[in-house]
């Protein structure tokens, strides 16, 4: 089957990536804290393991909480299935549409020699009564994780015709006291669902303004070092870094072009925060403002032609639009006190972005053909928001109970989970680009 | 001692600007008290200064009226040197007018002392973006070294650094809170 063939090949190039460097593990829980009221039922049977000992990982409750938390599924509770079918001949859709279900998920499990195990799976169309796709992959146990997230990946591109987000990354920032009265930093990079975080940089100043490059392979943040901030662009595999600093003041809120060309970000050394360019090929930095305002978190258009950025040359910080051939700059958002770092949808026909509203930060959305702009989160004190590659949900930071916390919303602005922390502030969150 | 001679002219100067200025700022502060002066040196975090100024005592006990105004200046504007925080409005970086006299008797003494060097640090509450608070925290702390530059402080002698909303003084989300996070800390390294 040519589906099917195309399938295995992709998930094995994206085991391959996700190989590397599992080091200091550190789950965090996802509550999903709010509804949605037309979702697409689906129940995922429980994997049926034919071999001893207990596996490391739930492959369905993974799949389960992958599709629950883009706000798009509502997975059926295993108690409540009438049977738990383990192949295609126990599959029985007359059990199933009276549940009311309109997709079912199935698999199995099977021991494969030297810590390695055989999965197999299948996605089934209950309305249609028809097998949508099948496959079968064998992984190292460690891995199980892995694959549970490609063929969560698999099920909602072929359910809702959108490529899944479920093997992507997050960066984020950790801040926990230290018994010393001050605070240790993290920077984190976890799987999309905020689980296996790794540390990449630590420091005992602040982190802030984490983000990807568009070939996934490195990240640039703002450090504090001392009396001076400065921009890294670290190397993802190898942890090698380079930094961009100035003679005086500040160098922060660095933004990857997507053609890979250049890093915009911002710097004081002239006095004032303004924009730059920096080449990567010639290693050159070119100024791109000049005023007695604050300009500062550019971020680049899809097609790397334009940025968008905030400045309070109006007299309170916008989103203003720049013309990189042109250096002319337009301003974006007239509705609020204050809107600020704002990021293109990957298909460049949306911003989000933080709005100011009644003294309240939250996050919107701005439909840039129309100008309309949609509030999505209802919490205060929302910032740093950041769009899945996909353009389905975002994560942003927010404040529950004192605490920095990370937190989903869909773009319909109807659903929204929360990642609390086991110990210690998170903030700053970027989503990866896919990254197979 | 050179030190102490020259917080005694910053402090007799200071006295001499503020007779010259007649404004609320001068009257809010005249009735500093001006006892205790050793155990307050104590709390002056400008270690040397403050063991030097500790060995005049004897000479204080038996000294004439002029140096008992001179020291009783002297420690009215020591106590100006030890409010080191400046606050601001939200979103602001004007100096505000109660923070004058504070300011002005640190720029008398760092343009009496040019070989003292200041550190301002800016600093934002938590709302809005972390971005845009290291701006708003270093343009605070800039409108301070202006403020002190215009009084002759010169620009070598300080250095400012944001650091926008990450190390809040007070942990909480209500207006008091933030009203205690929007500022400049003075420091003397």
């Amino acid at each position: 089957m040519r589906i099917k063939d195309s399938v295995i090949v992709s998930l094995v190039a994206l085991i391959s990536v996700f190989c590397s460097g599992l080091i200091q593990a550190e789950d965090l829980d996802i509550v999903v804290t709010r509804g949605y009221d037309t979702k697409t039922k689906i129940a995922i049977v429980p994997f049926y393991w034919e071999g001893g000992s207990a596996l490391p990982e739930d492959v369905h409750s993974i799949i389960d909480q992958n599709l629950t938390r883009t706000g798009r599924f509502e997975a059926l509770p295993p108690r409540n299935m009438l049977t738990q079918p383990t192949s295609e001949e126990a599959v029985f859709y007359r059990d199933w549409r009276l549940l009311n279900q309109e997709y079912l998920v199935i698999g199995s499990i099977e021991p494969a020699g030297n810590e390695r195990v055989k999965v197999n799976f299948a996605l089934y169309d209950v309305v249609e009564g028809q097998r949508v796709v099948a496959g079968n992959q064998t992984v190292g146990v460690f891995q199980l994780r892995d694959l549970a997230h490609s063929i969560s990946d698999l099920i909602h591109e072929r359910i809702t015709g959108v490529k899944g987000i479920f093997s992507t990354k997050i960066a984020f920032v950790t801040r926990r006291p230290t018994t010393d009265n001050n605070f240790e930093y993290r920077l984190q990079v976890a799987d999309a669902d905020g689980q296996r975080a790794r540390t990449v940089y630590r420091s005992n100043e602040p982190i802030i303004s984490p983000t990807w490059s568009h070939s996934g392979r490195r990240i640039a943040f703002a450090n504090k070092v001392g009396d001076r901030w400065k921009v890294f662009v670290q190397e993802l595999s190898t942890g090698r870094s380079n930094s961009i600093n100035g003679p005086r003041g500040y160098t922060s809120a660095p933004s990857f072009s997507p053609d890979g060309r250049y890093l915009a970000y911002v710097s004081s050394t002239a006095g004032n925060p303004e924009l730059y360019l920096y080449d990567f090929s010639s290693g050159d930095s070119t100024r791109l403002t000049q005023n007695n305002y604050i300009d500062t978190e550019p971020s680049f258009s899809p097609d790397s032609k334009s940025l968008v950025y905030t400045s309070e040359r109006g007299g309170s910080p916008q989103i203003y639009q720049m013309d990189l051939a042109s250096k002319r700059a337009q301003r974006l958002t007239f509705e609020g006190s204050q809107n600020l770092k704002a990021q293109y949808s990957s298909d460049g026909e949306y911003l989000v972005f933080v709005h100011q509203l009644n003294g309240r930060f939250h996050v919107a959305a701005m439909d840039l053909a129309s100008r309309e702009i949609r509030i999505l989160t209802e919490t205060n004190l929302d910032e740093s928001p950041s769009i899945a590659p996909n353009g389905t949900m975002l994560v942003y930071a927010t404040k529950s109970r004192g605490q920095g916390v990370l937190a989903w919303v869909s773009l319909d602005g109807q659903v929204t989970s929360e990642m609390p922390s086991i110990h210690g502030d998170v903030i700053e969150p970027s989503w990866s680009p896919y990254l197979n | 001692m050179a030190k102490t001679k020259l917080i005694h002219v910053a402090a007799i100067t200071f006295a001499v600007f503020l007779a010259g200025c007649a404004s609320n700022d001068v009257e809010e502060t005249s009735g500093a008290e001006t006892t205790e002066t050793g155990t307050e040196m104590e709390d002056e975090g400008l270690g040397d200064l403050t063991l030097e100024v500790e060995q005049q005592e004897p000479v204080q006990m038996d000294t004439s009226a002029d140096d008992e105004m001179a020291d009783a200046v002297t420690s009215e504007f020591m106590d100006l040197l030890d409010q080191t925080l400046i606050y601001f409005d939200f979103d602001e970086s004007a100096i505000r007018s109660e923070f004058r006299t504070v300011l002005n008797a640190h720029a008398m003494n760092l343009a009496a002392n040019p070989n003292m060097s200041v550190v301002l640090e800016g600093h934002a509450d938590e709302r809005g973006t972390r971005e845009y608070n290291l701006a708003l925290g270093e343009r605070r702390a800039k409108a301070v070294a202006d403020y002190l530059m215009l009084r002759g402080v010169a620009s070598s002698q300080i250095d400012t650094v944001s650091y926008g909303e990450e190390m809040p003084l007070a942990l909480g989300s209500t207006e008091s809170d933030y009203a205690e996070n929007r500022r400049v800390e003075i420091v003397y390294p």
